[in-house]
């Protein structure tokens, strides 16, 4: 077939038409159908773009929705390493290494101080309970009328004896300065 | 057809503002035009009204959704056509057979001037048609059958005149490779 030939054919298809009745119908029922709001699934559907980009509304409006969306993700990528920094253990600053062994030595001296001092308590303790024991054993002891008058005699001879030396001391001396005299 | 005129402006704004006889002056200007696109593209004479229907029932729905950017309505109105009928081969899986195209739906005016050659002429010449890329067959259509100046067809397409000019001329090129091979290996057998 020639490229007139083609054509012509082409040509022909100019006398497809639809049926008046269908058309009128069809009308009528897109006439009692309400308009509607625009939504996003139909946009697509009606978009004005050329084949080869975004016209400018649509690009501006695109750019829009991506403006928002890269604005919601910063702020929930930002919400989000805030909230594990503040949350998360793993980004708690008790949990840096050279300050845990700085603490954990200080509760540690603590600790010993603490142990030191326990060990003290029971020492005073122990001693305070052998001294209790001690007194409580001997309680009557000073009560007792023997050992009192025995006690009584040893410090009266020792008194005693005491004198008689000092009295004897003091004869001593008396002839020894009567000696000199003469 | 280039841009909108005043008319079809006045219309367009009325249309959108919900005035329903104003919409009714749109399609009785556009809607033959349309269903001739799809027809071309989908060949069921039902399917055909079931689509210009949806394209046009779309286009009133969402008429507040319709910019006025120097682009003729009819554009907006193939853009939607488009989309329908790559929905329409998306879902339904069509398969081409010359059964499928109802050249008895063609007007009066053919069934009185052509006889049967004529006939099998335009069947492979709209199955020919079919085979060829989208965009070709969109051009073939607007410049061959609705008979749409070059600027017309860039401002419908979104592309150069020039762009246009090489694509038409591709796809003549091609039209007429696919139907010598039909008349070569016959037509039947390049039915599917």
């Amino acid at each position: 077939m020639k490229q007139m030939d083609l054509i012509k054919t082409l040509n022909k298809f100019k006398a497809i038409s639809p049926d008046r009745d269908w058309a009128k119908k069809s009308l009528f029922s897109i006439q009692q159908c309400p308009q509607i709001i625009e939504t996003e699934s139909f946009s697509s559907d009606l978009n004005l773009a050329t084949e080869n980009g975004l016209s400018f509304f649509q690009f501006f409006k695109t750019s829009l929705n991506y403006a928002w969306l890269t604005g919601l993700a910063v702020v929930v990528v930002v919400g989000a390493y805030l909230a594990t920094k503040e949350l998360s253990p793993y980004f708690l600053p008790g949990l840096n290494q050279s300050g845990i062994v700085a603490e954990a030595s200080l509760i540690n001296k603590t600790i010993d101080v603490h142990i030191a001092q326990l060990e003290s308590f029971k020492e005073t303790k122990n001693q305070t309970t052998v001294a209790l024991d001690q007194v409580s054993k001997n309680t009557m002891n000073h009560l007792n009328e023997t050992i009192i008058s025995s006690e009584v005699k040893k410090i009266d001879s020792s008194t005693s004896v005491d004198v008689m030396k000092v009295s004897d001391v003091n004869n001593q001396v008396n002839d020894i300065l009567n000696a000199i005299s003469k | 057809m280039s841009g909108n005129t005043e008319k079809d402006l006045s219309l367009i704004r009325q249309a959108i503002e919900g005035e329903s006889s104003a919409f009714g002056s749109l399609y009785d200007r556009y809607h033959e035009a349309i269903y001739r696109f799809i027809y071309l593209k989908v060949g069921h004479r039902e399917e055909v009204e079931d689509l210009t229907h949806h394209v046009f029932l779309s286009a009133w729905q969402h008429m507040n959704s319709f910019k006025d950017q120097g682009l003729p309505f009819s554009s907006w109105l193939y853009q939607i056509a488009r989309n329908k009928v790559i929905d329409y081969y998306r879902t339904k899986k069509f398969n081409l057979s010359l059964e499928d195209f109802d050249i008895e739906d063609i007007g009066d005016k053919v069934d009185e001037e052509n006889n049967l050659e004529n006939r099998m002429d335009m069947e492979e010449a709209r199955k020919a048609l079919l085979e060829l890329t989208e965009e070709q067959q969109n051009v073939i259509i607007m410049r061959f059958v609705e008979d749409l100046s070059y600027k017309e067809i860039s401002k419908n397409i979104g592309k150069s005149q020039g762009t246009i000019r090489v694509i038409q001329y591709r796809a003549l090129k091609n039209l007429q490779k696919i139907i010598n091979r039909y008349e070569t290996d016959g037509f039947d057998k390049n039915i599917k």
